[in-house]
């Protein structure tokens, strides 16, 4: 009997343990997520940075995650996304300007681009100057954990 | 016998604490710092939490003022011989990056034994900052030694070397460090160009200059949050005495070349800024 509770508390135990490590054990492999977008830029665009953005999603509400971009005027830009990390249908959307400012004007948006599948996305803005990113979850998204990779070119 | 019992329920749940407790150091190893976590929350507006930034690469900054018409100047750029002297490691990231923006610079400019000379101080360098896995991953060396001469494969190797640095930072969690590297590239990259400005007046790349006013700002924003501590507060001192010369241009509402070539300073402001530059870039690569 002794014997039985302690196997029992055992498994209790190890089984607290897995779903601990399970639940933070996320990990983004942005280097392989990089690598699969990076022969986008050829054969015009140099690699320029990039930004890894987790994306955790616990709850209802839609949310907005936003990446400021600096742009020099006057020059070529490409910007390419990797949402293979990503769980839930998020939307990709660039701004002229901050949220929440007066006049801001939505420049590139992948929501009626997106078939489930597409996991990569490009735009080649006309204009170049600072940008922002938006990556807008859904309002029914659950509970998911992923990231997605912006890579940003430029041509010299 | 009750004793017994009680012996092995607290031994249990001493092993039960223990296990959890072992998950969570894990955690913080698993999970680099840099990989931007955030546990989504509304923005109503643009100061909370979550708003963050890309910079730029010293190469396209160099290629920008290049463009714009600053010359190779021989002397003018961190010696590589100055990279033995470099024994802090917030020293040694800073001249990583003002090393990346002398490659940039020699390599725009065709000089190839000051490629191979930076490319041996960066690696030298990368061994201090136990990063030599960014440069083994590329044969960084091999690949300038081949493509001598030509600066737009040059322009290449420089780019892939940059992505490897990034993701070397990124994977390790180390986004502090790609800050000050970056931050030492910039000081780097702004003093060649306005030492040119200062004795050669040139109204397209003193515009170039003043428009870089947008990445100090970011850079003084993002160094605002980390840890402080006295090297630290050095530099963020410079570069804050280095953005009140910028006071007077507003490049925010700026969207066109027209609007770029708007932008300019006298001869003394331009001294000022040099000035200031040369102050910060001293406290850099003097060590």
């Amino acid at each position: 009997m002794k014997k039985s509770i302690l196997s029992l508390l055992l498994t209790l135990v190890l089984l607290i343990g897995s779903a601990e490590a399970l639940q933070t054990s996320y990990v983004c492999p942005s280097t392989d997520l990089k690598n699969e977008i990076k022969p986008l830029l050829s054969p015009d665009y140099k690699y320029d940075s990039s930004k890894i953005t987790r994306i955790k999603i616990q709850g209802q509400e839609g949310k907005t995650i936003e990446v400021e971009v600096p742009l020099f005027i006057g020059e070529k830009y490409k910007f390419i996304f990797n949402t293979a990390e990503l769980q839930k249908d998020v939307v990709i959307s660039v701004y002229n300007k901050k949220l929440g400012k007066n006049n801001r004007e939505l420049l590139y948006t992948n929501k009626d681009q997106r078939d489930g599948k597409k996991t990569t996305f490009e735009w080649e803005p006309d204009k170049s100057r600072t940008m922002y990113i938006n990556y807008e979850t859904p309002k029914d998204a659950g509970i998911s954990e992923g990231c997605v990779v912006f890579l940003l070119g430029y041509r010299i | 016998m009750k004793t017994e019992r009680l012996w092995n329920m607290s031994i249990l749940l001493i092993l039960t604490g223990a296990i959890i407790s072992c998950g969570e150091p894990q955690q913080a190893e698993e999970e680099p710092a840099d990989l931007t976590e955030i546990e989504v929350t509304q923005m109503d507006s643009p100061d909370e939490n979550g708003f963050l930034y890309t910079l730029p690469s010293p190469l396209q900054i160099a290629s920008i003022f290049r463009r714009s018409g600053l010359t190779f100047v021989p002397n003018l750029a961190n010696s590589p011989k100055n990279v033995s002297n470099y024994n802090t490691k917030f020293i040694q990231k800073l001249n990583f990056g003002a090393y990346a923006a002398d490659l940039a610079y020699s390599a725009l400019n065709e000089q190839n034994q000051a490629c191979i000379d930076y490319v041996q101080a960066l690696s030298s360098l990368s061994e201090s900052l136990w990063m030599t896995n960014v440069f083994s991953s590329v044969s960084i060396l091999k690949r300038f030694e081949s493509n001598m001469g030509n600066s737009d494969s040059l322009g290449y190797i420089i780019s892939d070397f940059q992505m490897e640095l990034d993701n070397y930072l990124e994977e390790n969690g180390l986004s502090t460090n790609s800050l000050i590297i970056f931050t030492g590239a910039w000081i780097e990259s702004m003093h060649l160009a306005l030492q040119s400005v200062k004795d050669h007046p040139n109204p397209v790349l003193m515009s170039r200059l003043i428009e870089q006013k947008k990445i100090l700002l970011d850079l003084i924003e993002i160094l605002g949050k980390e840890e402080k501590d006295a090297e630290l507060d050095i530099l963020m001192a410079g570069l804050v005495k280095i953005s009140e010369n910028f006071s007077a241009h507003d490049i925010e509402s700026m969207s066109t070349e027209e609007d770029l070539a708007k932008l300019s300073m006298s001869p003394e402001e331009i001294a000022s800024l040099a000035a200031d530059v040369a102050d910060t870039r001293k406290f850099i690569i003097n060590g």
